[in-house]
């Protein structure tokens, strides 16, 4: 009985070195990073930038925004989320998908200016007008899409070099 | 022999769990996929291990194996196999190994899900669950091991604690170690990414699912345990500050906070260390109530027996303290926001001071807990914080909750401003106003009419939101009512689903209130066919019974419930005693219970002598919310988890895998 036992636990000893060890008898390779390209990253950012704009245009249709707060919202999410579109097609050129939800932002974008300038009769809100306009001419970082004075070369949130975003 | 199986395969798991910690951790840091993918073969090979020695553990009660000690001292030849099989969690080895087992079932499928996509976290993952169950494999075979073997193999056992022997206690501490034990797979990766420098939010959107899922557990837990509290325990309560009820509460309270404060971080780059902070908080607490439910340190009705595991769990408690924070400081400077707080009338800053009410919650109660410890080490006296101690402290704390879970959903992020407040406050705090004036009229007593108050606003806030969600999608979509009601639960789970939780939580604050404040208690003494008229009831005692069932014999005494008058018949009520022939000297009390939506009548057997019985009767009022209350959390957690329709992310994702094999 003593020797069944010790025979047993001597079996199932081997097994699990054997298995746990395993890996380590093969050539060796690092980990490779599937989880962390920086596109990956992109696209995750991009992700949750549509999340937010989804969620701003659902607050503000519930009344927890005012317009005012609502554009400004609106217009710096989607000033990011076409940033990092942008930069997911200059690394992955054959994302065609992106090219159409580019086009939407961008024509959604004309329209939620337009709307702004069209509301911005008033005096009071004749401020935004401009900042809606010159934000089209801030540049934005391509790693965090938060906005950059056109004058930076470093990202003021996130630390990425800003001027790696123009094409070579 | 099989047993002796059973100890090795514990000692061989240790072994390999060792290993595992060091090959996650040294893989994961030089990068090297041949010790990373030792980590995971390691994670498998601890978990089969531990299922062996669990299942032999089964084999040994399910067959009366009494020479094994555990078996000899939890359970008996008599006792029905359901609860055979439950003892395997009824004394303090048995339950260290169930913990061991959950947690290698926990850390198998955490492995298997995220082994192809988070391949630099997983490493580390592995390492922290793999010294976690080291840890417990470590005191089931140094300080308590279940395989012990007596001498002799002795004719029958000693029987499980009768307090056990309920359906409720069967499945209240499965879920609650469900709930624990699954707290450590975002602590593990909250480590993990510190480990991996990988700071971004990518933690934080895998861990909400995996969070989630054991807050429902814990929640279930703590629900069943009260409603075990409630039926066995006999005194009219479903919560009495107990030190081990605390231990489920605390890690509750800091999961909680955990779970809105990740929002934040997901949303806006904020709060990062604290969510850290809580994390480990949260995983700090779940090890410090196994140890207090286990030790005995504090004495409570739990703690089964005073053992030698002390210093071992005293010993891992200061190395998760020490390394995390050590740990946590080293990458403090990767852990900078990337926001502020723009106005204290945003949705930012209500999360923060939801944050600070947990939190503030959560060190009471710790406080109170081990107050008597502290008494008895600093005076030599053992001094205990009462139940009274925890309501005068907590009460305020859980009003203000209540008052923030109302007022934070309707803000917006950054900012409110004041037009938008008035939009949104409107109707909520009418309605609130016109009720509570109502609510004073009907009972002039402060303080239940203010919770009764807050929980109208709170209700009344989750009303507004659902009524105008429907309407923002009917104008929208042009849906019917109900498909878009459909929709928005189904489309924005996370939200919608909170609400639903939000609302579970609003009717167990009015049970809670209205046990607080009205609960009344008569103690009658009858003879059969006598009557007692008690809080609008007559009830009618039509006699007693005795009848020897399994491994107790049940004392039921049977009454009849009429209206006032006695001339409507609503129902009937039990009480029942069971006397265990193991144990007579430990007798439980089964309440008769009659429900109703306004008040439960809830009788307990207190004695009896030549057919006179002595009963009490409690109106608990509005009890049953609790209970609906529970159910209803749980079916808004599930609406969160439920993976809801993504198809723009989906398509968006499919282009990055040629992107990276090229």
């Amino acid at each position: 009985m003593l020797w069944l036992t010790i025979g047993v636990v001597v079996g199932i000893t081997v097994l699990v070195i054997a298995y746990v060890t395993a890996p380590l008898w093969r050539p060796r390779k690092p980990l490779v990073e599937t989880d962390d390209t920086p596109l990956t990253a992109l696209i995750e950012r991009k992700d949750a930038t549509l999340r937010a704009i989804k969620e701003v245009e659902f607050d503000y249709q519930m009344g927890k925004l005012s317009e005012e707060d609502f554009e400004r919202d609106n217009v710096r999410l989607r000033h990011q989320a076409i940033a990092l579109i942008r930069h997911i097609e200059e690394l992955a050129p054959d994302a065609g998908e992106l090219d159409t939800q580019l086009e939407t932002l961008i024509a959604q974008q004309r329209e939620v200016s337009d709307s702004a300038s069209g509301n911005g009769a008033d005096v009071a809100e004749a401020e935004t007008e401009p900042e809606v306009l010159l934000e089209a001419e801030k540049i934005f970082c391509p790693t965090c899409g938060a906005l950059a004075a056109p004058d930076d070369n470093f990202c003021a949130t996130c630390g990425a070099p800003l001027r790696k975003a123009t094409p070579a | 022999m099989i047993f002796n199986i059973g100890y090795l395969a514990l000692v061989i798991g240790l072994v390999v769990a060792l290993f595992g910690t060091f090959a996650g951790y040294w893989g994961g840091r030089t990068r090297s996929a041949n010790l990373a993918d030792s980590s995971f073969h390691a994670v498998y090979a601890v978990g089969a291990l531990v299922v062996l020695a669990s299942v032999i553990l089964w084999y040994g009660l399910l067959t009366d194996q009494f020479q094994v000690n555990y078996v000899w001292s939890h359970s008996e030849r008599a006792l029905s196999s359901f609860y055979k099989f439950s003892a395997f969690w009824g004394g303090q080895a048995g339950s260290l190994l169930f913990w061991t087992l959950l947690l290698s079932i926990y850390s198998v499928i955490a492995a298997i899900t995220f082994r192809k996509q988070q391949i630099v976290l997983m490493p580390f993952v592995n390492a922290v669950l793999l010294i976690t169950s080291a840890f417990f494999l470590a005191l089931l075979i140094f300080a308590a091991n279940p395989f012990e073997q007596i001498a002799f193999t002795p004719p029958d056992g000693q029987g499980l604690n009768p307090l056990l022997q309920n359906y409720w206690m069967v499945a209240h501490p499965v879920m609650l170690y469900l709930g624990w034990v699954g707290l450590t797979i975002p602590f593990a990766f909250a480590v993990a990414s510190l480990l991996s420098k990988k700071l971004g939010n990518t933690w934080v959107r895998i861990v909400r699912r995996w969070t989630l899922v054991p807050w429902m557990f814990l929640s279930a837990g703590i629900i069943m345990g009260s409603q075990w509290a409630y039926m066995e325990l006999g005194w009219g309560g479903y919560w009495a500050w107990d030190p081990v009820e605390n231990a489920s509460f605390l890690p509750w309270l800091t999961a909680t906070a955990f779970l809105h404060s990740i929002i934040i971080q997901d949303r806006r780059g904020m709060l990062k260390i604290w969510n850290m902070v809580l994390i480990w908080l949260t995983y700090f607490l779940v090890i410090l109530g196994t140890f207090t439910t286990r030790s005995g340190i504090l004495e409570s009705v739990h703690s089964l027996a005073l053992s030698n595991i002390g210093p071992f769990f005293l010993g891992f408690l200061i190395f998760v303290v020490f390394g995390f924070l050590w740990l946590l400081f080293d990458r403090l400077p990767l852990l900078r926001s990337e926001n502020r707080i723009d106005a204290v009338m945003s949705r930012e800053a209500a999360f923060l001071a939801n944050n600070w009410l947990f939190l503030g919650l959560a060190f009471a109660t710790l406080w109170g807990t081990f107050f008597p410890m502290f008494s008895e080490i600093v005076t030599g006296q053992r001094i205990s914080v009462a139940a009274p101690w925890f309501e005068k402290v907590n009460g305020p704390l859980f009003l203000l909750l209540l008052i923030m879970m109302g007022v934070g959903p309707l803000l917006g992020w950054r900012r409110t401003s004041l037009s938008q407040l008035r939009r949104q406050f409107m109707w909520p705090l009418l309605i609130t106003l016109v009720s509570g004036v109502a609510l004073f009229f009907m009972s002039p007593r402060i303080y239940p009419v203010v919770g009764l108050a807050a929980s109208i606003f709170v209700a009344a806030t989750i009303a507004q939101e659902f009524i105008r969600g429907v309407m923002a999608r009917r104008t929208s979509t042009g849906e019917n009512p109900a498909l878009a009601f459909w929709h928005l639960i189904r489309r924005s789970g996370q939200r919608y689903g909170g609400y639903i939780v939000h609302l579970a939580i609003v009717l167990m604050g009015v049970a809670i209130i209205g046990n607080e404040f009205y609960v009344t208690r008569t103690d009658v003494t009858l003879a059969p066919g006598e009557t007692a008229v008690v809080g609008g009831y007559t009830f009618v005692f039509n006699g007693l019974n005795a009848e020897h069932v399994g491994n107790r014999t049940e004392f039921a005494a049977y009454f009849s419930v009429l209206d006032q008058d006695g001339q409507k018949a609503l129902g009937t009520v039990t009480p029942r005693r069971n006397i265990y022939d193991k144990t007579p000297d430990q007798p439980t009390s089964e309440v008769g219970l009659y429900m109703r939506p306004l008040e439960d009548l809830y009788v307990v057997l207190n004695g009896w002598e030549d057919g006179v019985v002595t009963v009490s009767i409690f109106i608990n009022p509005l009890t049953m919310w609790l209970w609906i209350g529970g159910i209803l959390l749980i079916l808004g957690t599930l609406f969160s988890l439920w993976p809801r329709p993504h198809p723009r992310s989906a398509t968006a994702r499919a282009p990055a895998a040629p992107a990276i094999a090229g």
